[in-house]
């Protein structure tokens, strides 16, 4: 037999024993499909409105109440003997390009391994902000001159550390690394991005895994252009909040790319808008030689519109080139009149959480917003 | 990486589901070797497919996407459970009377199958059953092209012996 026989050999087998597969299971795995989908459309929705779902417990089951949606039932009844076990939340969500994961609340933060001259580093490779025993997320961006080289070197404190860790977007190949001091890393490519998990816990690893999915609050893309500012203003003013976040961005090739997303209260956008409104006007062009920047920042609040449909839109866009200036629409009392302003400290002290610090890097010429953005030391 | 099919819109997903849950089921259980493994690959793979319609429903080729994530899914298990199952090295006991005979040695192919590790399983399935090619499997499986070679070649050299073994027999 050589080896052409061989091969059709083999297809044949093949071809023959998936015939033997018993099809009549094909009911059974679409209404498992729709149940499972439900349940988790109803998990999610629990922690994005809480108030809108209640969980009824009893009698050895668990029912699952789903507030609104048009396409979900009402109830649906789960086994919880067939649930694997959940690791315990809060949580709170990380996204990077177009992936958005959930990974512990208390986690803090840190860098993941990137390409950098022909090598690959990670700036930090270890947790910058928050307990550093807990977790930390980390993204490929220098946000430390302290460097380590990736894979770790051997008998590195990080082959025998156990904190966990989440990278957005590193570059790390799809895979499995168990280090001496048994942490798990496990890498998957998912939404056009890398994700890796790492931890002792493989109910943790798998969770943060299975929560991956397409980033929801931000655009995971600008394109090539900038979005313009917005007062979101009308002459009767704006009506009940609707939701607001904060997206940032960095230049990917001929684009800009999602770094951060975070939802906020809308009442942190309007103190950061009416912060930079009170900042020093620029009249002429002092950008970076006529380059856009390397990063934005889109600080954005919606409101209903009483007397329109569409929502209104306030929008504080923070261009962090050379000066660092914020784009903040047209002048609500002089409609030809473009607002733009010099980035300050109030305008961004609303906004930059611990997750922006390790994000996005402050102005070159702005550097006294380097404890709230990556100064140019780290 | 997910190619979007430019302006044209996707399909519902249940009617697509439905359409395509056979022949997703025939894929897995040659994946897994186990019928109620296909069912638990498919059903995961359909969830995770259900929630990122949008996209998925627009790229070329929606079942590649979930077979792929079929066959992710069903490696990923396996190191989940920390590797604790084990191949079996071969089936013995069911050789067939008359060697030159076609079922047996589809049978045959079987107990090669059976015997292999599962990346390598998947490697062989993508090849004699899906007809990619090395680059395509490497895609899948997140190996080198030179893993999948050596996958395929070490397949093809255990169903020779399974069949050397069965006309020495």
């Amino acid at each position: 037999m050589d080896d052409r026989d061989l091969e059709r050999t083999l297809r044949a087998g093949l071809a023959a024993r998936a015939e033997k597969t018993d099809v009549r299971a094909a009911g059974r795995v679409l209404d498992a499909t729709r149940r499972a989908v439900v349940v988790r459309r109803g998990r999610r929705r629990a922690a994005l409105a809480a108030a809108a779902v209640a969980v009824l417990v009893g009698g050895g089951a668990t029912a699952v109440v789903v507030g609104g949606g048009d396409d979900d039932p009402q109830q649906v009844a789960t086994d919880p003997t067939s649930a694997p076990p959940e690791p315990a939340g809060p949580w709170r969500t990380e996204s990077w390009g177009g992936l958005t994961v959930d990974v512990p609340a208390d986690w803090g933060y840190g860098g993941a391994p990137m390409h950098s001259g022909g090598d690959v580093v990670a700036c930090p490779g270890a947790p910058e902000t928050g307990d550093g025993d807990i977790g930390w997320v980390g993204r490929p961006i220098l946000s430390s001159d302290m460097c380590t080289v990736y894979p770790w070197l051997s008998s590195s404190p990080q082959e025998q550390s156990t904190t966990p860790y989440v990278w957005l977007g590193a570059a790390v190949e799809p895979g499995v690394v168990t280090y001496a001091g048994g942490l798990v890393e496990e890498t998957v490519e998912v939404e056009g991005e890398t994700l890796t998990v790492a931890s002792t816990d493989p109910a943790l690893r798998q969770h943060i895994i299975d929560s991956a999915r397409p980033v929801e609050e931000c655009p995971d893309s600008w394109g090539d252009t900038i979005p313009a500012g917005n007062s979101g203003m009308t002459d009767e003013g704006r009506g009940d909040p609707i939701d607001a976040v904060v997206c940032s961005y960095r230049r990917e090739g001929n684009g800009y790319a999602l770094t951060y997303a975070r939802t906020v209260e809308t009442d942190v956008v309007d103190r950061s808008w009416q912060a930079q409104a009170a900042a020093a006007r620029i009249t002429h062009d002092d950008t970076c030689m006529g380059e856009g920047p390397d990063e934005f920042v889109v600080v954005e609040a919606r409101y209903t519109d009483r007397f329109g449909s569409e929502p209104l839109v306030q929008r504080a866009v923070f261009e962090m080139g050379c000066a660092g200036e914020v784009d903040l629409g047209p002048d609500f009392l002089d409609n030809g009149n473009q607002i733009r302003t010099r980035m300050t400290r109030a305008g961004v002290t609303p906004w930059a959480d611990a997750g922006i610090a390790t994000v996005v890097h402050a102005p070159t010429d702005g550097q006294f917003l380097a404890p709230l953005l990556i100064g140019l030391q780290g | 990486m997910v190619t979007q099919a430019p302006d044209s819109a996707p399909p519902e997903f249940a009617a697509w589901a439905e359409a395509r849950v056979v022949a997703l089921l025939r894929f897995a259980y040659v994946v897994t070797g186990s019928q109620e493994a296909a069912e638990d690959a498919v059903q995961a793979a359909l969830v995770t497919a259900c929630e990122k319609w949008s996209r998925i429903g627009r790229t070329d080729d929606p079942e590649r996407y979930v077979r792929r994530m079929v066959v992710n899914g069903h490696i990923s298990a396996w190191r989940r459970v920390g590797r604790r199952e084990s191949s079996v090295a071969a089936v013995r006991g069911q050789v067939a009377a008359d060697p030159g005979d076609a079922v047996a040695r589809r049978d045959a192919v079987w107990r090669m199958c059976s015997g292999l590790p599962r990346q390598q399983r998947a490697a062989v399935v993508l090849r004699f059953y899906e007809d990619l090619d090395d680059s395509e499997i490497a895609a899948v499986l997140g190996v080198t092209e030179g893993t999948v070679r050596s996958h395929i070649h070490r397949a093809l050299a255990a169903l020779r012996r399974e069949i050397d073994r069965e006309e020495e027999a």
